[in-house]
């Protein structure tokens, strides 16, 4: 399974409309949330006009004119009641964008999630768990938060830029084409620019992610540097990733540092000109000194609109790629589906029919099954397996000889290429995933357990099972001893992963879960890593205990675990090439007693050592 | 910052100049906003903290959510996951909601008070000029001076109270300076040929109350190939630390060539000493760099040729890619057994005169075992090499073969007359053969 994942690189040079058409579905959910946030936007926007023009009025009636005193009251109060008005619009504005953002992200993150339960293995075999992580934390929230704080800023700068030219052109026409007049070299530069800002600043965060990755490197591989004296060329080449960060950081800064004086100059010429024009009109007495102070604070505002749309028409650029790959994971198909006829009867993974459910026999039969991950490589060739309710069969090969792979189509994480794996009598895929593995036992090589406490942790076998049916599952594996002795007992917390428990007892708490699943059939990887005699003795006890009664499939290494199975099964390139007891196949001395001799003798010569 | 700041400055001074009692009102409510700023975004921290662990229990949920896939699935709960996923998604929503919800509070409440303070110096204003006090342009410089003022202050506060944070992160950044680093310069260079002496070595480690090793004592020569033999827990990984001074010992001697170990720069021991770990670290590069890496000077046919003594160039062929491939998690998922052997051929490269074997053949057939040793033995005549083994059929050939338990050097001899001893050599070579002769039950 050497297969490569390639990280895409999607195109961020043009727009790709259908893609986003597609995300504004998804926004569209939150339709009356972002009329809500727009109203407010434009209250914003109209406020932020309105400030300039009473300025004009503050200078034209009442200084400009000498005029009547008595209307200041009024005009105070209307100030006033603008001020309030954009105290309160800026709040909401902000409350309604960042509801907008969080329930956007939590919509979509759950839509990830679900998706990411149903998906198949054929899915996780070949992508990365980290490329998982980052779709569904750093790119759905950098999309939440260009889908509204950023469409929120192209409201709002458009809304001022036409309320700016409406108000100019209904007070003064030709000074307002004379403001106007920069605006397109003003526009170009800008998008110019900010294009540029952004990409550089994407560089950035690229060699950040590697020089996370260097930096982890070199912790997990301590050892190994120091073993090889590498850590002058380690430190060589995370140097020049630091190195490229500053340039890149530098170049950034250089053009941001670029962009706004080129602004500021254009915006003074703009405003030289209607000091200019409208300068000698106000001599002439043609132009009240209001408006003219009125059109140069509209030059000034009018830039900040236009660097906002600037920037966001380049950030949707940048947001494509998030766009594109998040859009990626909403879509993948699972491969393994249940038909919509055996879904009408049993249900779905996620809303199952449980009161369909037959109960399970456990009888298995693998009828002419053929298994490959890829074309060229067959694994498993017209394999036939008969197994009766009750039977421990013990599969026996070497690494890549296809035991796993029994497994894995018996549990159907996985489907047969051809032929059909039965189920007392009946085809597999006639009845649901969810039925399969609600009479599923599986216990993994490296127990996989989930922070919260030891009890959590038992009780994910049956989530409804009571305190004395979780401490009798971790009685019968002999769990419940150590358990007591930990310092909270049940309420332990295990750790991230299981952490803060050794192997072995990981694996005996893993066993407490499978116990109270009870299943009818159960499948085992066993661990080969070594254990101390005395838990291993424990565990050897519990899979005992495990197997009573039910139809269990054992990918085994211990010497004990295989010599104990009612049935050997040696499993060579995807063919069983022995079958039967361990007596009978060592009597055969063929591959078995070779394997025996060979592999399980190391084992036996292990537990020497320790006992001498 | 500064430039906020500077702005501020130059135009209240301007201000100033133009006319006193105006520019007094124009900058009241300053104070005002800054400490709210400040004090604010303080109280803030805690809601910006809670906001980040709940992302951080979101994201761990999912990442052991897909760490555990097969689980989920072979116990099917899917349903349970998600609920789950639902309440920590639902928790970081809820958490960031409030935390931009008490921003929009901050910026709404200071875009009034200081739109209230603009609203003041323009009724003064107007008082002001009309009594002749200022004229019209200096209004106007007033109104638009004033927003120069305002709107960076708001952000001196939050920028202060940001520095907070950041003076926690500077602490712990020179916890990290401060710590004392390995010496690897100083120390002899002398020329290491291969002969060791171990001599009444005791060694434990420092928060160990237990010594690990025991008085040992034993000697190679040159050329040689020393195996070591004992059950997990006895100190074998111990002596290999102490070869290469990951560790120095706590009494006896350890001499290379008469030369006192712990005398021995430490850079130039480790590139003297070649040593295989148990379980090996490939960094994410190519097949073929990571074979290099101990060796960047290394041409193809070195590397292929390590390659080849590791008995895994044919398994390198076999891949699209070659000795192009990534390895790592970008790239193909190598076995343990596979990873061994790049590691090996990655230390053999270096053609140092010591090399260990720690337990590094451990993930490989037995076949494959006794391949690359002969390989070895073909092409290092002269290099003295440790095996820590758990297996008789690697140690066997060995020209000597330590037996370690609990630290303690039990017996010292060859295969044949350690066979002969009574001890714990023989009794696992009997069991040995008699389970190959009869093939019985345990």
């Amino acid at each position: 399974m050497s297969e490569h994942f390639e990280e895409q690189e999607f195109n961020t040079d043009k727009l790709d409309t259908g893609l986003w058409k597609k995300i504004f579905k998804l926004l569209w959910v939150h339709k009356k949330k972002l009329a809500v946030l727009y109203f407010f936007m434009i209250m914003v926007a109209t406020v932020d006009v309105a400030f300039p023009y009473l300025n004009k009025m503050a200078i034209d009636t009442f200084i400009s004119g000498n005029g009547d005193l008595s209307q200041l009251p009024w005009f105070a109060l209307a100030y006033f009641a603008c001020i309030l008005a954009q105290g309160i619009n800026v709040y909401y504005f902000i409350k309604q964008a960042g509801l907008i953002e969080m329930d956007f992200a939590y919509d979509v993150r759950n839509r990830a999630f679900k998706k990411l339960q149903e998906l198949s293995f054929s899915y996780y075999d070949k992508t990365p768990l980290g490329w998982i992580m980052a779709r569904v934390t750093s790119d759905i929230g950098r999309l939440a938060e260009i889908l509204s704080w950023s469409l929120m800023d192209l409201v709002w700068g458009s809304s001022v830029m036409i309320g700016i030219t409406f108000v100019m052109f209904s007070v003064n026409w030709r000074l307002a084409l004379l403001v106007l007049m920069v605006m397109p070299v003003l526009a170009a530069i800008s998008v110019w620019f900010q294009k540029r800002i952004l990409k550089s600043y994407r560089e950035v965060r690229k060699v950040n992610s590697k020089i996370t990755g260097a930096f982890s490197e070199g912790i997990t591989g301590a050892k190994t540097t120091k073993t090889l004296v590498l850590e002058e060329i380690n430190y060589g080449e995370f140097n020049a990733l630091t190195h490229d960060m500053r340039a890149q950081s530098i170049r950034a800064a250089v053009l941001s540092a670029i962009f706004m004086p080129i602004v500021m100059s254009l915006g003074s010429i703009s405003t030289a000109a209607i000091l200019w024009y409208g300068g000698n009109q106000v001599l002439l007495g043609v132009l009240q000194f209001g408006t003219l102070m009125l059109f140069t604070q509209y030059a000034g505002q009018f830039f900040e609109p236009l660097r906002q749309i600037a920037r966001l028409l380049a950030e949707f650029q940048m947001a494509q790629a998030s766009a594109e790959r998040v859009l990626s994971l909403l879509s993948a198909e699972p491969q393994i589906v249940d038909t919509p006829e055996v879904i009408a009867k049993y249900g779905t993974v996620l809303n199952p029919k449980r009161e369909a459910y037959e109960k399970i026999k456990g009888n298995v039969t693998f009828d002419h099954v053929s298994f490959h991950y890829n074309p060229e490589e067959p694994v498993l060739r017209d394999f036939s397996l008969d197994v009766t309710s009750g039977q421990t069969i013990a599969l026996v090969g070497e690494t890549g000889s296809g035991k796993s792979t029994i497994v894995n189509l018996l549990c159907r994480f996985y489907e047969p290429v051809s032929g059909k794996i039965l189920i007392d009598g009946v085809d597999m895929r006639e009845r649901s995933i969810g039925w399969l593995h609600s009479n599923l036992g599986y216990v993994l090589q490296s127990p996989h357990l989930f922070s919260g406490s030891v009890r959590e942790n038992i009780r994910y076998g049956k989530l409804d099972a009571t305190e004395e049916e979780i401490v009798e599952a971790a009685k019968l594996v002999n769990a419940h001893e150590f358990i007591e002795k930990l310092e909270q007992g049940y309420d332990t917390d295990v750790g991230e992963g299981g952490g803060r428990l050794s192997t072995g007892q990981k694996q005996l708490i893993s066993f407490a879960r499978a116990v109270l699943a009870d299943p009818a059939i159960f499948v085992l990887d066993e661990a080969t890593s070594s254990i101390d005699t005395e838990t291993e003795q424990i565990i050897q006890h519990a899979i005992e205990t495990l197997l009573v009664h039910r139809t269990s499939f054992i990918i085994a290494h211990r010497l004990s675990t295989i010599v104990s199975a009612d049935r050997i099964l040696v499993i060579k390139k995807g063919r069983v090439v022995e079958d039967g007891t361990h007596g009978e196949l060592m009597k055969k001395k063929g591959y078995y007693f070779r394997l025996y001799t060979n592999q399980f003798n190391e084992e036996l010569q292990d537990k020497l050592l320790r006992i001498a | 910052m500064v430039y906020a700041i500077a702005i501020a400055t130059i135009a209240m001074t301007i201000l100033f100049n133009i006319y006193a009692p105006l520019a007094w009102i124009a900058v009241v409510s300053l104070p005002i906003i800054f400490l709210f700023a400040y004090i604010f975004f303080r109280k803030m921290q805690s809601a910006f903290q809670k906001s980040d662990e709940a992302e951080g229990a979101m994201s761990a949920d999912l990442q052991e959510n897909l760490a555990g896939t097969r689980v989920v699935k072979a116990f099917n709960r899917e349903e349970y996951e998600l609920k789950k996923f639902d309440k920590k998604n639902g928790e970081f929503r809820d958490l960031t909601f409030r935390l931009i919800q008490l921003l929009g509070f901050y910026w709404g409440f200071s875009d009034f008070v200081c739109l209230l303070q603009i609203l003041a110096v323009v009724i003064f204003g107007i008082f002001f000029a009309r009594s002749g006090e200022i004229t019209v342009g200096n209004f106007f410089v007033f109104i638009s001076y004033e927003g120069m003022i305002l709107w960076p202050i708001r952000n001196v506060g939050r920028i202060l109270s940001d520095m907070g944070k950041m003076s926690v992160s500077i602490s712990r950044l020179n916890e990290i300076l401060d710590t004392p680093i390995e010496d690897m310069v100083s120390g002899t260079t002398p020329d290491v040929k291969g002969d060791i002496v171990f001599d009444h070595v005791y060694f434990k480690y420092d928060d160990g109350d237990k010594d690990v090793l025991k008085d040992v004592s034993f000697s190679v020569k040159q050329g040689q190939t020393l195996a070591i033999l004992g059950p997990t827990g006895s100190g074998k990984p111990s002596l290999m630390h102490l070869l290469t001074r990951l560790y120095d010992y706590n009494a006896g001697s350890i001499t290379l060539n008469n030369h006192e170990l712990k005398e021995i720069q430490r850079h130039h021991l480790r590139k003297n000493v070649g040593i295989v770990l148990q379980e090996p670290f490939l960094f994410s590069k190519t097949i073929f760099e990571n074979i290099r890496m101990a060796n960047p000077k290394a041409k193809e046919p070195e590397v292929l040729r390590a390659a080849q003594i590791a008995s895994v160039h044919d398994v390198i062929k076999e891949f699209e890619l070659g000795y192009k491939t990534l390895v790592g998690e970008k790239g193909v998922t190598l076995s343990g057994g596979q990873k061994q052997r790049i590691a090996i051929a990655r230390t053999i490269i270096n053609n140092c005169p010591i090399l260990i074997f720690d337990d590094s053949l451990s993930a490989v057939d037995t076949q494959t075992d006794a391949s690359i040793r002969s390989a070895l033995r073909e092409v290092s005549r002269g290099v003295t090499t440790f095996l820590i083994t758990h297996r008789i059929a690697s140690a066997q050939n060995a020209d000597k073969i330590v037996v370690l338990q609990d630290g303690e050097v039990t017996q010292i001899g060859t295969h044949e007359t350690l066979s002969k001893e009574e001890g714990l050599y023989q009794r696992i070579v009997e069991i040995q053969n008699a389970m190959i002769e009869g093939g019985d039950d345990e």
